[in-house]
């Protein structure tokens, strides 16, 4: 029973995660510069020009992807796609504190369930 | 003096007084109001006029010696185990945390390799606070939580942290808090004296005098002072980004940080929104089953915490005098994209270096056995006490049994579980520890005593003088429990020790001795 448990409990967490890279990241904010210009990227962060204000949808919109390590957003702009650096945005994807339920699971790797392996609430 | 002369005098005095403490707090609420933000004051790398901007040395200051020289002199503060400079109240170190320490003196000597200027020596504690928050105290001292440890992915969010406490040490603050409190003793010393020198004949000057003087004092403590503290947070964070940029650390990291600030006091709200509505519910619940008078307490005891809470609540944001989460991010992503500092938000982060310090090895013992100890308590508080066995049982094996805390926590467990034989027996486990705090002797004395054995509490009480001193402070707990164990000419001498130290605690041991003693004729033999 508990090894059906934790089977199902994997299948639940690697639907999970997928989910998760799959969910949409939204670009919330553009803070441009003054004159309405920003600098837009490469994928590799190299500077390729600047773009006017009017280049862009209007917030919120749909990131075309989404680097978690640099935290850099790619979108559709006035036909092109370019990269925006994290200190230009506001995205919908945002770092959160852990409960304590999930504080006492990445130290232990358990939460203490009195029913066996649960997911903290 | 002629009341003629003293007249104008004391408003002109009053002037002054105001005019030499106001003028600094006020240049910064100036600037705050005219809706300029920090970094906007500052034209280039603020590492390059950091510097400039560091507060003066308290130390020498002629303001501060005055006010030193009008204080009273206070009792010795608390000093931490070892002997080092005294921790604020409250704090508690985490046990076992040296590889953390060593860890995060590591980091901070790689950004400190930024400063152009003499290094500060920096003490680090890793405190056993959960939530997600680290400080800069007086003597150098960075105070940093076990919940920046548990929740930080990488050793650039941890070094981001350290980089802007260590600013406030670079650019003083501390002092500023020191002089803001040395003003404060000078300007109410000094309204005080003209105050009194006010002509008696006219009662209006001195009030309108007291007026003027509460308002000035208000508008400092509740509008400058706490914009002055924003604008340090600013520079704090401005430093802090330039160490961590030049330190070579991925500099999104900030962004990160401000996002959990910003969830955890959502998170905080949420918390004291929901135990509202739980006391609301238990007080409807306790009226609706008839039990008015219990439920009027309880009200009662809501309505009483309310102000208090809003009061402390409104302390706690003008103590901490920061921006909120979102302003400071938008004001760095600002700064930093002036600077052109885009490389920086393209590095690696340390991940695995990280991973393995924090989550192997003693430094991962020693987090999971205070976040488990903690995560217990709380479950015990829920009732959820299988759960909370659980997480203790999973402490107990990494060899700490005996650890004061655990045994505590296991008291309480015990308690909860109706098994008194184990709790008491946790608690003598726990006092033994050379590091039982004074609460675990308080408890075990409290059980003893509630059980009717007042000569085993006392066998408590002289083990507790023992360890911490100040016997003099329960002497009234003594005369209590030496009358209640029949040792009455015994507890007759304590209460004449008690009367040879003077003051309040005269008052109590008298009462303790005579209720001691009705409540014990009464008894039946």
């Amino acid at each position: 029973m508990i090894r059906m448990s934790a089977v199902v409990l994997a299948a639940l967490c690697s639907f999970a995660v997928s989910a998760m890279a799959q969910e949409k990241i939204k670009i919330e904010k553009i803070m441009f510069g003054s004159g309405g210009m920003i600098a837009v990227f490469d994928e590799k962060g190299g500077k390729k020009g600047e773009l006017p204000k009017e280049a862009f949808p209007s917030v919120p919109f749909d990131a075309a992807d989404y680097n978690r390590n640099t935290r850099s957003v790619k979108v559709n702009a006035g036909g092109q796609e370019v990269w925006l650096s994290p200190f230009q945005v506001q995205v919908s994807a945002k770092a959160q504190v852990l409960t304590e339920c999930q504080t006492a699971q990445r130290v232990s790797g358990t939460t203490f369930s009195s029913r066996g392996a649960s997911e903290c609430k | 003096m002629n009341a003629a002369l003293r007249r104008p005098l004391v408003p002109a005095l009053l002037g002054l007084t105001l005019l030499a403490g106001g003028c600094k707090s006020l240049d910064t609420l100036t600037t705050e109001l005219s809706g300029k933000r920090t970094y906007e004051s500052v034209p280039a790398r603020f590492v390059e006029v950091a510097e400039q901007r560091r507060v003066p040395d308290a130390g020498g200051s002629s303001l501060t010696a005055l006010a030193a020289s009008l204080q009273k002199p206070s009792g010795a503060s608390a000093r931490s185990l070892d002997g080092r400079d005294p921790l604020p109240p409250g704090t508690r170190e985490l046990a076992g945390a040296e590889p953390l320490q060593r860890y995060a003196n590591q980091i901070l000597a790689r950004l400190l390799k930024a400063w152009p200027h003499a290094k500060p020596s920096v003490t680090i504690v890793v405190t056993n606070n959960p939530a997600y928050v680290a400080e800069a105290v007086p003597a150098g001292t960075i105070l940093v939580s076990q919940g920046v440890f548990v929740n930080s992915e990488n050793e650039d969010e941890l070094a981001f942290i350290l980089a802007h406490e260590v600013s406030h040490l670079l650019l003083n603050h501390m002092d500023a808090d020191r002089q803001h409190a040395a003003q404060k003793t000078v300007e109410d010393t000094g309204m005080g004296t003209l105050l009194s020198a006010a002509p008696r004949s006219n009662p209006d000057m001195a009030r309108n005098a007291a007026l003027i003087y509460t308002t000035y004092r208000t508008f400092q403590d509740t509008v400058a002072q706490p914009s002055w503290a924003r604008q340090q947070e600013d520079e704090a964070d401005l430093l802090g980004f330039d160490l961590l940029e030049k330190a070579g650390y991925n500099t999104n990291v900030f962004q990160v940080v401000m996002e959990r600030f910003a969830d955890d006091a959502r998170k905080q709200s949420a918390k004291a929104e929901e135990e509202r509505k739980a006391l609301e519910d238990q007080i409807n619940a306790l009226m609706q089953s008839g039990q008015y008078s219990a439920g009027i307490n309880a009200a009662f005891k809501e309505l009483s915490a309310g102000p208090s809470k809003i009061f402390g609540e409104i302390g706690k944001q003008l103590r901490m005098g920061h921006n909120s989460a979102e302003q400071r991010f938008v004001d760095l992503s600002a700064y930093a994209v002036r600077e052109q500092l885009f490389e920086g938000a393209t590095r690696d982060k340390n991940t695995v270096g990280y991973e393995k310090v924090v989550f192997q090895g003693a430094a991962l013992k020693a987090l999971s056995r205070s976040v488990l100890v903690q995560r217990a308590e709380s479950l015990i508080a829920k009732e959820r006490l299988a759960e909370a066995e659980a997480a203790l049982k999973e402490v107990a094996k990494g060899g700490f049994e005996s650890d004061p805390y655990l045994r505590m926590t296991y008291y309480r467990l015990h308690t909860k579980q109706n098994r008194p034989d184990l709790a008491v027996k946790d608690l003598e486990i726990a006092v033994k520890s050379a590091s039982a705090p004074p609460e675990a002797f308080d408890l075990l004395i409290a059980e003893h005593r509630a059980a009717g054995r007042a000569s085993q509490a006392l066998v408590a009480l002289d083990a507790k003088d023992r360890r911490f001193g100040g016997a003099e402070r329960g002497y009234p707990l003594r005369i209590r429990l030496l009358v209640e164990a029949g040792r009455t000419p015994e507890a007759g001498s304590v209460v004449e020790r008690c009367r040879a130290v003077r003051g309040p605690l005269v008052r109590e041991c008298e009462n303790a001795w005579s209720q001691a003693t009705v409540a014990s004729l009464s008894q039946p033999q």
